[in-house]
């Protein structure tokens, strides 16, 4: 199986992950600006590179899948590594949308519809535009290219790389296959189980859930009035 | 943890029975001879199939990347972004855990013959959502009253009930 072409587009595709991830990491770090768009080429390049090896190696009926699951991947890791680097923090909410819509997108691949109509309608458009009003609120403090990051950074960064690998091998680890092969007809018609269940099975914890959205409203009222 | 419990019974006793140095080693090796490598039926594994470890590991990611911004990050709002990561790193588990094992985690699913779907995950994504929306809401509004008590949001100056 391990033919010239294969090893070739293995290479391909493992050289541009390195080289797409690393000048992510550098982008985020770099300020001087032609060195940035250099990097943000070669970002778009590894992704390219990445992409044409991983559609050369898939067996063609699983191809579009992947495609757009690393597509949606892109979405995610670059949005949330913008979130958490970018200085001015309304670009960092908008890089915060741009990893949920990737979010919204594993929802489709994942049979998960009407969460995925969730995450956009109740998320995107409520909650991350509940946050850029915050933001735009406090806009002469934190608008500006301030500095973001606490001296401590270097050590929070250490303790997350950490976590990470202990959860990467312990996700690797679990490779047993389950009984049943999920295919995407399976799972059917997915958005009325999930009513089915929130109305009946789950009414009980529903109905807390919207005593908890009440409360929260009140309490947000009470917080922010001028007295 | 899930994965652990629904082993059959052979491997779980595997499981158990390696631990530390060795577990890592054989993680190792899944790693180089079956998940990273060019040889094998499908070569580039990780990358040219899709399951429920390609999820794990990027909403890992997400989960870490919310944990640095959180802790790293100087004003409030964006530790709140952050936190936003982490919940929806949780709601991708969720619901590809539920997208891979949901036909084999009801009890229904080992008497029967037909494939009887659970749809748990989805659910307790919902009431995840249900709780970020609240959390942003009072989040927010804390974040507001103490911007005009203070005129400043930098975590910093939060040194009211500091000793």
């Amino acid at each position: 199986m391990a033919t010239p072409v294969v090893i070739f587009f293995s290479y391909l595709l493992v050289a541009g992950l390195l080289v797409g991830v690393s000048s992510l990491i550098l982008l985020a770090i770099a300020r001087f600006r032609p060195y940035r768009r250099f990097l943000a080429t070669l970002a778009v390049l590894g992704f390219v590179a990445f992409v044409w090896g991983m559609c050369a190696l898939t067996q063609p009926g699983y191809r579009l899948l992947v495609c757009y699951f690393w597509l949606f991947t892109a979405a995610v890791v670059g949005g949330g590594v913008g979130c958490v680097t970018m200085r001015n923090v309304f670009h960092a909410a908008l890089m915060l949308i741009l990893s949920l819509l990737g979010v919204a997108g594993y929802f489709i691949l994942v049979n998960a519809e009407f969460l995925a109509m969730v995450q956009v309608i109740i998320y995107i458009g409520g909650i991350m535009v509940l946050f850029l009003f915050g933001i735009m609120v406090s806009q002469n403090i934190i608008g500006t290219q301030l500095k973001q990051n606490t001296p401590q950074s270097p050590w929070a960064a250490i303790c997350a790389g950490v976590l990470f690998m202990v959860m990467f091998f312990t996700g690797l680890f679990m490779t047993l296959k389950p009984t049943l092969t999920v295919t995407p007809d399976v799972l059917g018609n997915n958005t009325g189980s999930v009513g089915w269940s929130l109305m009946a099975t789950y009414a009980l914890p529903f109905e807390v859930a919207s005593v908890l959205l009440l409360m929260a409203m009140l309490g947000a009222i009470i917080l922010v009035r001028k007295d | 943890m899930l994965a652990m419990l629904l082993q059959s019974g052979e491997t779980a006793a595997e499981v158990a029975r390696i631990s530390g140095a060795e577990a890592f080693a054989t993680a190792w090796t899944y790693m180089t001879q079956h998940w990273f490598a060019y040889a094998g039926d499908t070569p580039m594994r990780f990358f040219t199939s899709i399951d429920y470890h390609q999820y794990f590991i990027v909403s890992c990611f997400i989960f870490c990347l919310g944990f640095y911004g959180v802790a790293a990050r100087r004003n409030a709002i964006s530790m709140l972004l952050s936190l936003e990561l982490m919940l929806n790193a949780v709601n991708i588990n969720m619901s590809a855990f539920n997208w891979y094992w949901g036909p084999t985690v009801t009890r229904a699913a080992f008497t029967s013959e037909e494939a009887v779907i659970t749809n748990l995950g989805q659910c307790f994504s919902v009431f995840a959502i249900i709780v970020a929306a609240a959390e942003a809401a009072v989040g927010l509004a804390i974040i507001i009253a103490f911007y005009r008590m203070r005129k400043s949001i930098m975590l910093d100056d939060a040194n009211l009930m500091k000793w």
